[in-house]
């Protein structure tokens, strides 16, 4: 009697601890929201890490919201990372999906933002199932595969209010990359050859061009006024026809660049301006 | 019945210590964190003060967690975050003494994040609701730090007065202190600003100028001697036949000289006239904490 009274105190005191102590890693979970409600994300990701989860449930949601604490404080890649370990049945398993994608896609890792999004088995007629077409034609602007892009457009629907401006949105993006016009190094190189900044203007750079020129023509002429009153072996003219000479030269290679920058901020601009649409409707869908 | 007797008492003993935890909870509930403090780990004692406020159902530990995370936030640095974090007590019903300290904490961490304004405003409510606390006394030194922030000179002189005059322990030391500290900040020897755009409108008229005006006589003489010496150039240029060369070196060399020296004088205006109050303002802020030296040394 004795024995099977202790044994019955130990099952319940076994359960009740055990119960105990499920209760207390979900308590940590609500604290560890409450931290992130506050923007208090490293204290957040401090607790999350101490959370030794006791069902899958729980470990998805320390996995989110650790990923979702790492997204806030825009460390994307292991932010990616481990939203990506949320398992299928998780309510944040959608949710988790489609920002890893966004993570990647942010970081130029486009290849496995659309594995990732591929993975995704979603009816197209449902606004997630359009979001995963809306991210992808995003990807494959990011890519430059206008081919790519133009088909995903097609089936844009415009009838989700979480996206249908930005589906707007991208059709401009896609046309302004389109009628970009492809400026060559070599041409800009070309042009500031026969007159001084005039390759710059032809990158865009007008009012660098016009300074370069003026700068280029003074010193010419300050050269050609040596060379009249002095002569071509006068100290002056040769200092000043020399520093005209390295100024002409640095105008020239300073147009090739002024292209590849241009282009380079072109294209910077533009791609921050893509996964700043994608990224709007994450948040309108998921928030 | 031994049996039964037992089990009685184990059943007895567990809700014994669920009881005695129940009642030691409170008195503990701090430990942790209390103890990580006192360790000098405030990272994570603020999270344990926290972790109380968010999980107390007291209003009184509730506070009390606020407040002693605040302090934990105080140790880090991040006084604007525990201003803002003892906001979230202001209407928390606890006795007076308490609400006291959290006005107190708030004006201090007011002052520290820079926020002078919102500082003098929380020295204002506690002077309102806390007029006769005995430890009045310990707002007078960031009031005075406020005024002298805010550049309020004349409230300045007000304060310090009464906070001398009527101290407990005012001696000769404090109120010799506060003899030098109002000769101070009397009108005439409070920094006046130099202005960038009287420093730029003197330098268009006569170079170097505007650099004397702003303290910088040096740069002045430099300024001007470029000026010169470039216009000289253009000059030697045109005696010497070479219009084109005084056009485009000279006198652009010049114009360079001339334009930037007129930046410049802005520049330094406003730079000097920024450090020099800023060098004011901590000689009057040594005067104020010796003045609490002072008191406090009775």
């Amino acid at each position: 009697m004795r024995l099977f009274s202790i044994l019955i105190l130990f099952c319940f005191f076994g359960l009740v601890s055990t119960d105990l102590n499920a209760g207390d890693k979900t308590k940590e979970l609500d604290f560890a929201r409450h931290l992130i409600n506050r923007n208090e994300l490293n204290e957040a990701l401090f607790v999350l890490e101490t959370i030794e989860p006791q069902s899958l449930s729980m470990q998805d949601s320390v996995f989110h919201l650790s990923g979702w604490v790492l997204y806030r404080q825009m460390k994307l890649k292991p932010s990616a990372n481990l939203l990506l370990k949320v398992s299928e049945n998780s309510p944040f398993y959608l949710k988790s999906r489609f920002f890893s994608a966004y993570n990647f896609s942010h970081i130029n890792q486009a290849q496995k933002a659309e594995e990732i999004l591929y993975g995704l088995k979603l009816d197209a007629k449902t606004m997630h199932g359009s979001m995963q077409n809306f991210q992808l034609s995003g990807l494959a602007l990011l890519n430059r595969d206008f081919d790519g892009f133009e088909k995903r457009a097609e089936k844009f629907t415009g009838s989700f209010h979480a996206f249908v401006s930005e589906e707007k949105n991208m059709h401009r993006h896609y046309e302004r990359l389109t009628n970009a016009p492809n400026r060559s190094p070599f041409v800009a190189g070309l042009l500031s050859t026969a007159i001084p900044g005039l390759g710059k203007i032809y990158a865009g750079k007008t009012a660098e061009g016009v300074v370069g020129f003026l700068y280029i023509a003074a010193m010419g002429l300050t050269a050609f006024d040596f060379y009249r009153g002095s002569g071509p072996q006068s100290a002056l003219f040769i200092s000043t026809a020399s520093i005209a000479g390295i100024f002409y030269i640095g105008n020239i290679w300073g147009s090739v660049t002024t292209v590849n920058r241009q282009n380079r901020e072109f294209n910077h601009e533009i791609n921050q301006r893509i996964l700043f649409d994608m990224h709007i409707p994450l948040r309108n869908a998921f928030n | 019945m031994r049996s039964t007797s037992v089990f009685c008492l184990i059943c007895i003993f567990l809700c014994a210590t669920h009881s005695t935890d129940a009642a030691s909870k409170n008195d503990t509930l701090f430990q942790t964190a209390d103890s990580l403090f006192e360790a000098g780990d405030y990272f994570v004692a603020s999270i344990e003060y926290e972790r109380i406020y968010y999980f107390s159902e007291d209003p009184r530990y509730r506070f009390l967690a606020n407040l002693h995370k605040a302090r934990a936030l105080k140790q880090k640095g991040e006084f604007a975050r525990a201003r803002n974090d003892l906001q979230r007590s202001v209407t928390a019903r606890v006795e007076e003494e308490l609400r006291f300290q959290l006005f107190y904490e708030m004006a201090f961490c007011a002052y520290m994040s820079g926020d002078f304004s919102d500082a003098l405003s929380l020295i204002r409510q506690i002077h309102h609701y806390f007029g006769n606390h005995p430890d009045i006394g310990q707002i007078y030194l960031t009031q005075a730090l406020t005024y002298l922030r805010l550049e309020s000179w004349d409230e300045l002189r007000n304060h310090a007065g009464h906070w001398v005059e009527n101290h407990e322990y005012a001696n000769e030391k404090a109120k010799e202190l506060l003899k030098a500290l109002s000769a101070k900040i009397e009108t005439e020897n409070i920094p006046s600003p130099t202005e960038p755009k009287k420093a730029r409108m003197w330098s268009t008229f006569l170079p170097g100028s505007g650099h004397l005006y702003a303290g910088e006589p040096a740069w002045g003489a430099l300024n001007a001697f470029s000026q010169a010496f470039s216009l000289g150039i253009a000059g030697v240029l045109i005696w010497n036949g070479f219009y084109i060369a005084a056009g485009t070196g000279g006198l652009g060399m010049f114009q360079s000289f001339y334009f930037g020296g007129i930046r410049q004088a802005g520049e330094l205006a406003e730079r000097n006239s920024r450090s020099e109050m800023e060098q004011f303002k901590n000689n009057v802020a040594h005067l104020l904490f010796s003045i609490e030296n002072a008191l406090k040394a009775r």
